[in-house]
C-alpha cells in the first residue's frame, strides 16, 4: 500500500497546518516502522483509525480524550512504541509553551545574521521519494 | 469573601482537570521522571543554578513542599506559588512581569515572549489536598513554572551576551529553533516539539530542578 504525497497534504491542508509542516510531517511518518506507516496510510486513504493498543492507549483515546489531532496522534502512538518511558513522561504534561518564532522570530534573524549564520532548519524538509509505502 | 467564593467554587475545576483520561493514564503508568537518556547537557552555570532554585523551592516551601501546600488554604496557596515565581523570576535576574492567575484553562501557564510577561494558571493547585494525585500537580505546577522562566533566561541570554554563561553555541542553537519557521508546535508534532533545542533545554532544566524535591 502507497500515499503519495499530494494525498497526504489534500488531507491535512484541511486541518490547519502549513505546507512546511505538512512536508515535515510527511518525513516523520517515513521514519516511522511499517506498521505506524501503514496505520497513517489506511487513516489518510480510507479515514479508518486502528484499534491497537499501545502502552495500554489507542488512537481514538488520544484524539477524542486528549485532544490531539490525528496526525499528531499517530506520532504519539508510534512514540509510546520507540520510547515509552519519555513519551508517558510527555503525554502526562498539560502545558506547552507558546511559538516564540511567530513573536520574535525576526530578531532572531537578526541574531544570526549579525553573526554570518544562515538559518537552518529544525522541521525535516522533502527527501528523494514522494512515496510512503 | 468574594475571593473565597470564587476559589471555591474552582476546585471543582481542578478536580475536573486531573480526572478523565490523564488521571487514568496516570494510575496505569505511575509518576513518571524524565529519562536521563532524553535530557540534554547542562552546563555548569545551569547545575549552579539548579542547586539554587532547589534551595528556593525549599525556603518557599519548607522541606516538603507537597505537604506544605496539602495543608494550605486555597489562598495560601496562590500565595506561596505567586511568591516563588516571583523570587525565581528575581533570582534569575529576569527584567520580565510575572503573573499568577487561576483560569479555567488546560495550559499551566506560559512565558510570552514579545511582551516578555510569564503568566501562571495554578488551577491544579485548587485540586483537593486528599486526592491521589495532589503530589501530581504541585509537581506540574511547580515544573511549568521553572519551565516558562527557563524560556525567559533562554531569550535574555541570546539578548545579552555574557548573561548566564550561555555558550556562543548554544546561544545560536536557541536563537535558530526561534527564527521564523523553526519552531515545532506541540499541536503539530509533539515528539518533535519536546526534541528541538529550546524545549529540550527547558524540560531537562525543570526536572533537574524537581528532582529530590518533594
Amino acid at each position: 500500500m502507497k500515499l503519495s504525497f499530494q494525498e497526504f497534504e489534500n488531507i491535512l491542508l484541511h486541518d490547519d497546518y502549513t505546507v512546511k509542516e505538512i512536508r515535515h510531517l510527511f518525513n516523520v511518518v517515513k521514519k516511522m516502522d511499517k506498521e505506524s506507516r501503514l496505520w497513517v496510510i489506511k487513516w489518510i486513504l480510507f479515514g479508518e483509525y486502528p484499534n491497537d493498543e499501545v502502552e495500554g492507549v489507542t488512537i481514538q483515546e488520544l484524539v477524542n480524550d486528549l485532544g490531539y489531532k490525528p496526525m499528531n496522534a499517530f506520532i504519539v502512538l508510534d512514540w509510546l512504541k520507540t520510547d515509552p518511558d519519555t513519551a508517558k513522561y510527555f503525554i502526562l504534561k498539560t502545558s506547552h509553551s507558546q511559538d516564540p518564532s511567530e513573536q520574535i522570530g525576526h530578531e532572531m534573524l537578526d541574531f544570526l545574521q549579525s553573526r554570518n549564520i544562515h538559518q537552518s532548519p529544525v522541521m525535516l524538509e522533502q527527501t528523494d521519494t514522494d512515496v510512503i509505502e | 469573601m468574594l475571593e473565597s467564593i470564587i476559589i471555591t467554587a474552582l476546585i471543582s475545576v481542578g478536580l475536573g482537570l486531573v480526572c478523565g483520561v490523564i488521571e487514568g493514564l496516570m494510575e496505569r503508568w505511575g509518576q513518571r521522571s524524565l529519562p536521563e537518556a532524553a535530557q540534554v547537557e547542562m552546563s555548569e552555570t545551569d547545575q549552579q543554578m539548579i542547586q539554587e532554585s532547589q534551595q528556593l523551592i525549599q525556603e518557599c516551601f519548607g522541606e516538603n513542599a507537597t505537604e506544605t501546600l496539602r495543608a494550605a488554604s486555597n489562598i495560601e496557596r496562590i500565595n506561596l506559588m505567586n511568591e516563588f515565581a516571583q523570587r525565581l523570576a528575581q533570582l534569575y535576574d529576569l527584567d520580565i512581569d510575572v503573573d499568577v492567575v487561576i483560569q479555567n484553562a488546560n495550559n499551566q501557564g506560559a512565558y510570552n515572549w514579545g511582551t516578555k510577561k510569564a503568566v501562571f494558571n495554578i488551577i491544579l493547585l485548587t485540586v483537593d489536598a486528599d486526592s491521589p494525585h495532589f503530589e501530581a500537580c504541585v509537581r506540574e505546577t511547580l515544573d511549568t513554572i521553572i519551565h516558562e522562566l527557563r524560556h525567559a533566561v533562554q531569550h535574555k541570554a541570546i539578548e545579552q551576551d555574557g548573561y548566564w554563561n550561555v555558550s556562543e553555541e548554544r546561544r545560536v542553537a536557541w536563537a535558530n529553533n526561534m527564527a521564523p519557521g523553526n519552531y515545532i508546535r506541540a499541536s503539530v508534532d509533539y515528539k518533535g516539539y519536546v526534541n528541538q533545542p529550546i524545549e529540550a533545554d527547558s524540560a531537562t532544566f525543570a526536572a533537574q530542578v524537581l528532582q529530590g524535591v518533594h
